[in-house]
């Protein structure tokens, strides 16, 4: 799908109709990626807005191979780990939900983003893009400048590490 | 919770919506005129290489200290509690609180020591045993992974008679014809730029490590053997050595024994002694390209980065390795025996 966009147009208004409509049909899908990438609903806005703020001219290198909302994710995730390599994320604490008066009881949902938190962003990178966005390991190995023998091993150990926070937390 | 509950809890997992003036704050900063350069290519940015290299010096140096102060040790127990320090301290991940018992506990031999004294030595055969690899994904998609070569001859180092366990060109190991346990060990890399030799003695073994080209250098490392001077044990994770050995295991039905992995500086983060565990399991019948085999169903255990059970499927009449499974997440990788030559 050809995506009419001209940064070079003198009608402003035209880049931001059409940034308006990527972005409701890819923002939300593209922001939940940031998020599980990153792990702060902050660093996935930073994400998402570099994304599309900067989407006008890397349209103009989009080759139109395969379809428009992969290479999205693609561009995504690439940003996403740019930020987690650089460092550059906002210090934010994620609230225990104890803390939040009447919060229900803790659940496997909670205890899961928990466990995920807790990897390091080497392992939580592969275990996001492997199992939830379904990238191979060759696909991964790419946008993480590793082997896919690394992406394996990472993989393993993410689950195993995951696994056993688990069994002891319930 | 096993890896299929695990994976699928985590593609339920919610994730959050963004802000609803995300989509202003965008518009706003192209407004403003602001522009961002999204990358293009993946790849790692060329510090993390620089940082990469920086770690490794620093670990080589730190292990090359460590190492020599473990030379002046002695077999006793204060080598033990050093040697038990050392290994927890060269884990490379800082585990959660709730793990040290496990990893201490891994550490430790799981069934007797496999001693010299239990070993048929007269059913070692000099040969070259041709391997053929494959990975399959997934169930899916099995891809050919390469192949090796693992040649047992009998030799002489320094007017001795010794058995020679060798895999390719550059990477031999020499061991004593009665104990099988390892006398020396040579090893290249890197283009033959790295050069890797250990000797081994009764209770100790060092390692000298030199490599040339555009960084020259060199390291010693040396280490006392926590386990008594008849006890088995193989150098470096070697696949070599434990494949050439197995036919002077005693295997029989529900035999179970354990020896120890030796591995030094070269070995960056799996430094230490380590147990590697023996169990057979059942009995299979195997077809290989090398034919047909009646054989011992061996599941081996040993903790390297993580827990790894491999099994192993050897020959009950003549001792050979047949097949080798290492089994993941989400693929597999086998190792079949395609043919043996032998060498007398």
């Amino acid at each position: 799908m050809a995506i009419p966009l001209e940064p070079s147009t003198s009608d402003p208004r035209d880049t931001s109709d059409a940034i308006a409509e990527l972005y409701g049909r890819y923002g939300a899908g593209l922001f939940r990626l940031a998020y599980r990438l990153t792990g702060t609903k902050e660093d996935a806005e930073d994400v998402v807005h570099d994304v599309f703020v900067g989407l006008p001219e890397k349209l103009e290198r989009y080759e139109e191979r395969g379809r428009l909302d992969a290479w999205l994710r693609r561009v995504t995730a690439r940003v996403a780990l740019m930020r987690l390599r650089s460092g550059r994320r906002r210090p934010v604490m994620r609230l225990e939900t104890s803390d939040i008066p009447g919060a229900p009881p803790r659940d496997l949902e909670l205890d899961l983003q928990a466990a995920l938190d807790t990897l390091p962003s080497s392992l939580r990178s592969v275990l996001i893009l492997k199992e939830i966005e379904g990238y191979s390991h060759a696909e991964i190995a790419g946008m993480l400048g590793i082997s896919a023998v690394t992406s394996r091993v990472r993989l393993l150990r993410a689950m195993a590490r995951l696994r056993r926070i688990l069994g002891g937390s319930r | 919770m096993d890896n299929d509950a695990l994976r699928s809890a985590l593609r339920q997992l919610p994730a959050p919506e963004p802000q609803p003036e995300l989509l202003q704050r965008i518009l706003r900063s192209r407004a403003l005129g602001k522009r961002i350069v999204v990358p293009t290519h993946e790849g790692p940015p060329i510090r993390r290489w620089i940082a990469a290299a920086a770690a490794v010096a620093l670990l080589l140096g730190g292990s090359w200290a460590i190492s020599l102060s473990l030379s002046e040790i002695s077999e006793s127990r204060r080598a033990r509690r050093a040697l038990d320090e050392l290994l927890r301290g060269t884990i490379l991940e800082r585990e959660p609180e709730s793990a040290p018992t496990l990893l201490r506990d891994a550490l430790r031999p799981a069934y007797p020591l496999i001693v010299s004294e239990a070993l048929d030595t007269s059913r070692l055969a000099a040969g070259v045993w041709t391997y053929r690899s494959e990975t399959t994904t997934d169930d899916i998609l099995t891809k050919p992974a390469g192949g090796d070569r693992i040649r047992l001859a009998r030799g002489t180092l320094s007017g001795q008679q010794v058995w020679t366990a060798s895999m390719g060109e550059r990477d031999t190991t020499y061991l004593d014809p009665s104990s099988l346990r390892p006398l020396r060990a040579v090893a290249a890399g890197n283009k033959g730029r790295a050069v890797f030799e250990q000797r081994f003695t009764a209770d100790s073994g060092y390692e000298s490590w030199e490599w040339t080209g555009p960084m020259r250098g060199s390291r010693l490392g040396a280490i006392a053997f926590p386990f008594p001077r008849n006890a088995l044990f193989s150098a470096n994770w070697s696949r070599v050595t434990l494949a050439a050995l197995f036919a002077a295991l005693p295997l029989r039905r529900e035999w179970r024994g354990s020896l120890y992995q030796v591995a030094f500086i070269s070995r960056i983060g799996l430094q230490g002694v380590r147990p590697v565990n023996l169990r057979v399991v059942g009995t299979d019948r195997v077809t290989v390209p090398a034919g047909t085999f009646e054989c011992w169903r061996v599941e081996v255990e040993e903790f390297a980065w993580e827990f790894e059970r491999p099994r192993m499927w050897v020959s009950r009449d003549k001792g050979w390795l047949i097949k080798e499974e290492h089994a993941a997440s989400d693929f597999v990788h086998t190792r079949v025996l395609e043919r043996f030559e032998p060498l007398e």
